[in-house]
């Protein structure tokens, strides 16, 4: 486990391992104290003892049990904190590793799972390290210290008790197995119900207009009584399971009493020995439960690791081997073939787009515009053809160079919850008050921000649903103005503007133009006309492409959504 | 501690309807339990006794190990169907409180979204109501059982000598100081350990729905400041929490290690005073002595647990006291028509005035639109009608009745609406068309998304309306998603259809089928969209002309474009390419 622990953090467990020192040594201690009782109790019947060196011992025993409160303490504060730190290492790099993952991958997952792995899944693995862990270890110490105190004090006991364990051991298995089979099944449908509860909350408008709200909702009524049912189940054999394993142990005690009372009618001489045996054999179980305990619920934490661990084995994108740098930015695009799944959405695209200059996609909803612009940040990485910038392969340059090329605005608009100020300042982080002024004044939105009561300081909720539609985009569009990339892809950027607003943004974008290569999706055409190359895509194909004049005369398609625009 | 137990106990009570009778079983089940597992620990006693005495006879062995091992078993049957009782408990009481919390939820205005998360909200939802059912069906039994154990057996070794419980008692008595202690830190962190958990989830959720941002803007989780800090801030509570706690966390769980030197100086001072104990009493108390740290470990986890628990429930009533939208005392449920009547409406959030008086009257079916500058309150005029908020000034009327005196139900299942960004959930299209429906044909489904021009991509998917699109609607373009949604409304089939830019990412061609679909299958209803683009508008049979919260005009296209100076400007701009390919005389026209 601690083994599969190394590979996820990069903290080392190592640091784990003085306070296991600790406690082996506090467990060494308890076990020499049993033995003092032992020979205390075995003195006074014998030989009688007088109170002083009776008195002394005990003191001993105290000077023991003030030692062990020692390492107890240290033990647990070096592993706790030690435990603490290895899992927020762990939970901050998985949250890096998703950046890198490619993006393919979240479409496939629920945002429960995914949140559930970062968030509920580390959290586990910090209980399990910070308080199961060296508890359990301290119990197994105990139990091998306590074995073997037993086999000291009566050999023929001894095996009997070995054999009442081994008798015991498959219901622990059982258990275990029981623990691994419906503990993940359970934390399926846990997966679930969470995503469906997120889902929930964030479309709570939708839920509320069609009447999908608590008892109405069959859906969440049927995932948290199926949780209900599951977790009932589950906890119920898991239990049946676990109890039969501790009873066979406990059960155990009556039959080493009838031997050790068999035992002693016959041959009266043992007696101390096999009443101490009975003593230590009641330690050890209880010592035993706890480690079953302990590891039933380790268990829950394993599984919560693996969940870790596929999120980490998730491939990252390829470093290239020679990162290479662009000096210039014009985009070209050959032969690309893509699909998302089996079925090809792109279909042999070659275009270029130049520096310095405006080329708009257009083409009906669905025709494969998004696309070609996500992959030009190698969202996705299963392209056929090349994709080049400045005549340097994509997938040669450095992603983190790579990402530093774009300025993007997408077709969803995301906002964090967040002041609108620092909002903007996602675009560049080390910009000054200015320029992120600058960057909203260029895209329209500093008016608009001044008149709310907060100006640049107004938080804005998850999402920016405290903004209107239109004012979220512009938002977002000043970031984008504010990264000052050298590639501008504005995806479907205006869609939310009335006409005033989006004249206001086209000057903007006209002024971009000038030193950058802007690409453009619309499907308002009259935002685009100016473009020196506007490309004509219809079902994953280029079907034509050119400037507006170019295209009017000679394109069908063209025209017939001029016509109606 | 005793407080705070009463108080979770209180709020148990109060969530466990329906439950309590199983609860009231775990917990007497669980003493019962407690008080037969020591019996064993007697009897092995009694053996002791006899082995040190030499007095075993045959029938005492027989009776001895028979009595052990059936108590043994009824400590377990007891046990274990004290936990199945509460287990049972424990998972309703966990489904009812997430049913009424985001029931409650549900009825709420929208602002309250506003100010919390869904990470947040998802948390107490689903994690801290978690805690709740491992402290009943956990802790609950093991709490009564705990209480049990020690207390029988100070009785038994009082009845055998009434100084030797002295040394279990002194441990004890430390041991309680010392969780009052630790419960006492622990009360003073858990509220920002909470708070700070909470952190994590609303940035982790938020991490996660921005990825294609943070990617693009080199968003490094070391800079996306929420949740690092949430990070280190946890890692500093958490110390912060151990460093002052564990010294009595180390106190209370040694304190027990102390009842075996405590004994041995006992058995001094008893042969120093020459009074004669037997050695099986001894022998028993040390027993004895072992027998009590787990329970009294579990006091400890448990107490622990409480503490979250409470803090949990804290948290879920929170969220509980917020003020659902209010129902009027008597709602109606019928109205004689849909026509809609907006009078002096005037709404701000917050202290931010949004829409000043407002008049607008929609009395017969038809389609009408609603156009103005980006923020000038469209959307929240449309949203009104929904009681998603509660306005401050005027009325808002359907067939002359005041929306607020009819019940929400009523009002919600009559008005279908379409909201600005696309919401998909995670399933297939036809689930998402559906919406809830269950009992919907194929037929109809079909005929709504005809209507709003999506049966061609959909049929052209994989699986046709039951590909699953995934949460986010993430396997669709754009302009797909925007048409599902709509198509989603249709189904609907209520009287008032309100669609908020449903054609903001579709093309021309799209637009243009989906409004003549409309016009011709939704004649009946009263339709109110909200759209920047004049080529919608044109569509309706009357505009109306927002600007800055304001309704400055309203009339048909061509009345508004020669009276309307706001409309007319939007129009002109909105026809830039026409009028620019007209003025280079293009073939295009000559076509
Ligand atoms: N993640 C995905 N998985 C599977 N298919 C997808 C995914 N995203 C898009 N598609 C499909 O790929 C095709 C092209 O989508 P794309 O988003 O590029 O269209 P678009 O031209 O941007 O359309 P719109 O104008 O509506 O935004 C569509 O048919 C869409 O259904
Ligand atoms: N939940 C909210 N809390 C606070 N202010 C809000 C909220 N929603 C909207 N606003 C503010 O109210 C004003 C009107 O917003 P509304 O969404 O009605 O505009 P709109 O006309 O729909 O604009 P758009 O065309 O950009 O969608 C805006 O200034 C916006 O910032
Ligand atoms: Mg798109
Ligand atoms: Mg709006």
């Amino acid at each position: 486990m601690l083994h599969r622990l190394n590979k996820i953090t990069d903290r080392g467990v190592y640091g784990l391992g003085i306070g296991v020192c600790y406690i082996f040594l506090e467990a060494a201690l308890y076990a020499i104290s049993i033995l003092v009782f032992y020979y205390l109790v075995r003195g006074l019947l014998t030989q009688g003892m007088n109170w002083t060196l009776v008195a002394s011992l005990a003191a001993l025993v105290v000077f023991f049990s003030v030692l062990r409160m020692g390492l107890t303490s240290a033990s647990y504060k070096s592993v706790m904190i030690e435990a603490y730190k290895i899992t927020s290492n762990i939970r901050v790099r998985l949250a890096n590793h998703l950046k890198k993952i490619t993006f393919g991958f979240f479409l496939g997952r629920n945002m429960g799972n995914l949140s559930n792995a970062i968030l509920q899944d580390t959290n586990l693995l910090d209980f399990l390290l910070s308080h199961i862990f060296i508890r359990l270890v301290r119990d197994i110490f105990a139990v091998i210290l306590l074995l073997a105190i037993m086999a000291y004090l009566d050999l023929h006991l001894f095996s009997i008790s070995i054999i009442i364990i081994m008798i015991a051991t498959p219901f622990f298995i059982y258990a275990r197995k029981t623990t691994i089979k419906l503990g993940s099944q359970r934390f399926v449908t846990v997966d679930k119900t969470d995503t469906y509860i997120l889902e929930y909350i964030q479309g709570i408008s939708v839920m509320k207009s069609f009447g999908l709200v608590g008892e109405q909702n069959k859906k969440l009524l049927y995932l948290l009584k199926k949780l209900a049912k599951q977790s009932l189940i589950a906890e119920g054999s898991i239990l049946g399971w676990g109890m039969l394993f501790t009873l066979t142990i406990e059960l155990g005690l009556a039959v080493l009493l009838y031997f050790s009372l068999s035992q002693q009618a016959a041959s009266p001489q043992t007696s101390l020995n096999s009443v101490f045996f009975m003593l230590t054999y009641i330690l050890m179980y209880l010592a035993m439960f706890d480690i079953m305990q302990y590891s039933l619920l380790g268990q829950h934490m394993l599984n919560a690791m693996s969940r870790v661990e596929e999120m980490f084995r998730q491939p990252v994108l390829d470093a290239p081997e020679k990162p290479q740098t662009p000096n210039r930015y014009d985009i070209t695009f050959s032969k690309v073939s893509f699909g998302y799944n089996s079925k090809e959405v792109l279909h042999n695209v070659s275009f270029k787009a130049e520096e310095k200059s405006l080329t708009a996609l257009v083409g009906h909803s669905g025709a494969g515009k998004s696309t070609i612009t996500n992959l030009i940040p190698l969202f996705w990485n299963t392209y056929s053809g090349q994709i080049k910038i400045g005549g340097v392969d994509i997938k040669e340059i450095d992603n983190k160079d790579l990402m530093n090329l774009f300025s993007f605005v997408f077709q969803d608009v995301y906002l964090f919850n967040d002041t609108i100020y620092n909002n903007i300042l996602s675009g560049r982080k080390e910009a000054t008050r200015e320029e992120v002024i600058d960057a909203a004044r260029k895209a329209y939105c500093h008016d608009f921000i001044e008149a709310l009561p907060e100006g640049y300081d107004t938080i804005v909720s998850e999402g920016g649903t405290t903004l209107s539609g239109g004012q979220r985009q512009r938002i977002s569009i000043a970031r984008a103005i504010l990264k000052n990339a050298p590639v501008v892809i504005l995806d479907e950027a205006t869609t939310a503007l009335d006409p005033i607003n989006e004249a206001y943004i086209q000057d903007a974008i006209n002024e971009l133009i000038k030193d950058k290569t802007v690409i453009i999706i619309a499907h308002r055409l009259y935002t685009v006309m100016n473009a020196e190359n506007i490309i004509v895509l219809e079902q994953g194909e280029i079907v034509d492409h050119g400037t507006h004049d170019h295209l009017v005369s000679d394109c069908a398609i063209y025209r017939e959504m001029l016509a109606l625009n | 501690m005793l407080r705070e137990n009463i108080e979770a106990i209180k709020w148990l009570i109060s969530v466990s309807k329906g439950n309590r009778l199983f609860l009231l079983a775990s917990i007497f089940l669980a003493i019962l339990g407690g008080i037969v597992s020591v019996i064993p620990l007697i009897v092995i006693y009694e053996a002791t006794d006899a082995i040190l005495n030499g007095t075993i006879q045959g029938e005492f062995i027989v009776t001895a190990a028979v009595t052990t091992a059936s108590f043994i078993v009824l400590k377990y049957l007891l046990l274990f169907s004290a936990t199945m009782c509460s287990h049972r408990a424990a998972f309703d009481i966990q489904c009812n409180v997430r049913k009424d919390l985001l029931e409650h939820v549900g009825g709420l205005p929208l602002g309250f979204f506003s100010q919390k998360s869904s990470g947040l909200l998802r948390k107490i939802t689903s994690e801290d109501v978690e805690n709740l059912e491992i402290y009943i069906a956990h802790h609950l039994p093991d709490t009564a059982l705990s209480m049990a154990v020690p207390i029988t057996i100070f009785a038994i070794l009082f009845s055998h000598n009434a100084l030797l419980p002295i040394v279990l008692f002194i441990p004890f008595l430390i041991m309680v100081v010392a969780l009052s202690k630790i419960s006492k830190i622990r009360k003073e962190h858990v509220q920002e350990y909470f708070d700070n958990t909470e952190n994590m989830n609303s940035a982790t959720i938020e991490y996660i729905k921005a990825i294609p941002i943070i990617k693009i803007f080199n968003v490094t989780v070391e800079s996306f400041s929420k949740f690092n800090t949430a990070i280190k801030k946890q890692i500093e509570i958490t110390s912060e929490w151990i460093k002052l706690s564990s010294p009595f966390y180390v106190l209370f769980k040694s304190s027990l290690d102390f009842v075996l030197p405590l004994l041995m100086f006992a058995m001094a001072l008893f042969i120093r005073g020459g009074v004669n104990v037997n050695m099986s009493t001894y022998i028993l108390c040390f027993i004895l002595g072992a027998a009590m740290i787990k329970p009294i470990n579990q006091i400890y986890t448990s107490s622990n647990l409480l503490c979250s628990l409470m803090e949990g429930a804290r948290r879920v009533e929170q969220v509980m006291d917020n003020k659902p939208i209010a129902e009027s005392a008597h709602t109606r449920e019928s109205v004689e028509s849909f026509a809609i009547k907006y009078e002096n409406v005037s709404f701000s959030y917050g202290d931010k005035t949004v829409l000043d008086d407002i008049n607008i009257a929609l009395d017969k079916p038809g389609l009408y639109a609603l156009v103005g500058e980006s923020g000038s309150g469209k959307t929240t005029t449309a949203q009104l009608l929904l009681r998603f908020w509660e306005i401050e000034e005027g009325e808002i009327s359907i067939g002359g009745v005041d929306i607020r005196e009819l019940s929400l139900d009523f009002l919600l299942k009559h008005i279908s609406f379409v909201f600005q960004d696309p919401f998909i959930i995670d399933g297939t299209i036809r689930e998402n068309i559906c919406m809830g429906q269950n009992d919907v044909s194929d037929e109809a489904i079909v005929s709504a998304a005809k209507t709003v021009a999506a049966h061609d991509f959909i049929e052209q998917l994989p699986q046709g309306y039951d590909t699953i699109i995934g949460a986010e609607g993430s396997r669709l373009s754009g302009g797909e998603k925007q048409r599902v949604c709509l198509a989603r409304a249709i189904l609907k089939k209520a009287p008032i259809l309100v669609l908020d830019e449903p054609t903001s990412q579709v093309d021309a061609t799209i637009e243009r089928n989906i409004f003549d679909a409309i016009k011709r299958d939704c004649s009946d209803k009263i339709v109110i969209f909200i759209t920047h683009r004049m080529t919608a508008a044109v569509n309706a049979d009357k505009i109306f002309v927002f600007d800055s919260g304001k309704l400055v005009d309203s009339g048909p296209h061509g009345t508004l474009l020669s009276a309307s100076e706001k409309y007319g400007r939007m129009w002109e701009l909105a026809n830039r390419a026409n009028n620019w390919s007209l003025g280079k005389g293009s073939k295009f026209h000559a076509a």
